[in-house]
């Protein structure tokens, strides 16, 4: 029995931990993914409105060119 | 001696816990801007990640993929669109396609810039979400211009567009002398000459009008500067 145990404690105990690592990993992994998507629609939701930002700045200078074009 | 290996196993993974939780910091979205990387169909055009469009009212917006699609969010100049649970791939169907039907209104009709962005994510993986950039041409953009983009030799009509790494410079080149509006220094522009022009790729959305002295032709480029690549899993 003793002898038994000897041999295959470390096997077993390295087993173990693998097991708990994968579980840990896995259940880690979900909850970190779970929360980024949240902060991703949140982001989403509250960032600044960059493409009506930069469709304002071609509006300035396009306005900006016709005057320099204008100008003698 | 199993009471005792329950309770090494329970306290690894209690330390295990604490220690990740303990050095996980929130991502600051604001501060990161992606590789466009979304495959995406467009009017039967297929694009990777970026593109220029031809402005017509209907897109036909359509997507396929080998994972879930969470959430949708398309957004232009005028509209921001969000929608749920767009694709489900299960073991029977692990490809599904999603199609969205954009009738573009009068606003992004007319406006010269009104480019849309496309974020699909997936709550399980963050590395499966992926985005796109599109931009149209217009009637005021129609001087033709050569882009050296990424290490590739593209050719535009009137609107150019060009994804690449922050800090590494692109270049644009006409036939005819072009000017700029440097009052507007929204993107670090360099004129090597009135040909050639090196565009420094910042973070984000970066777009510039070049314009022909001699007649008022005009084209426009877009730079969209990334500091990650999405290392995609399946």
């Amino acid at each position: 029995m003793i002898g038994m145990l000897t041999t295959y404690a470390p096997l077993l105990v390295k087993l173990g931990i693998s097991l708990i690592d994968l579980f840990v990993k896995n259940s880690d992994d979900k909850v970190k993914a779970k929360k980024e998507f949240i902060a991703a629609i949140q982001y989403q939701a509250t960032k600044e409105d960059e493409l009506l930002k930069v469709s304002n700045s071609v509006d300035r200078q396009i306005n900006n060119l016709n005057n320099m074009r204008k100008k003698p | 001696m199993l009471k005792n290996l329950v309770i090494i196993f329970f306290l690894i993974w209690l330390t295990s816990c604490t220690i990740s939780n303990f050095f996980e910091k929130e991502k600051d979205f604001a501060a990161i801007s992606y590789k466009k990387d979304l495959n995406i169909t467009i009017n039967g055009k297929p694009y990777e990640g970026i593109g220029v469009l031809e402005k017509q009212k209907d897109l036909v917006i359509r997507i396929e993929s080998r994972v879930d699609i969470n959430m949708i969010n398309i957004e232009t100049c005028h509209r921001d669109v969000t929608i749920f649970d767009i694709i489900d791939t299960s073991w029977i169907k692990p490809k599904q396609t999603y199609e969205y039907r954009l009738t573009l209104d009068e606003v992004e009709m007319e406006k010269p810039d009104c480019s849309i962005n496309i974020f699909t994510y997936n709550k399980t993986n963050a590395d499966n979400n992926a985005d796109a950039f599109f931009t149209f041409n217009h009637y005021q953009f129609n001087v033709p211009a050569q882009v050296l983009c990424n290490g590739s030799e593209l050719e535009f009509n009137g609107s150019s567009v060009c994804n690449s790494k922050i800090s590494k410079p692109q270049r644009i080149k006409f036939k005819n002398p072009m000017v700029f509006d440097k009052s507007e220094m929204n993107c670090p522009v360099k004129d090597l000459n009135t040909l050639s022009f090196d565009v420094e790729t910042i973070l984000g959305n970066c777009t510039t009008v070049f314009m022909d002295m001699t007649n008022g032709k005009k084209h426009k480029f877009t730079l969209i500067g990334y500091n990650l690549t999405r290392i995609k899993t399946k």
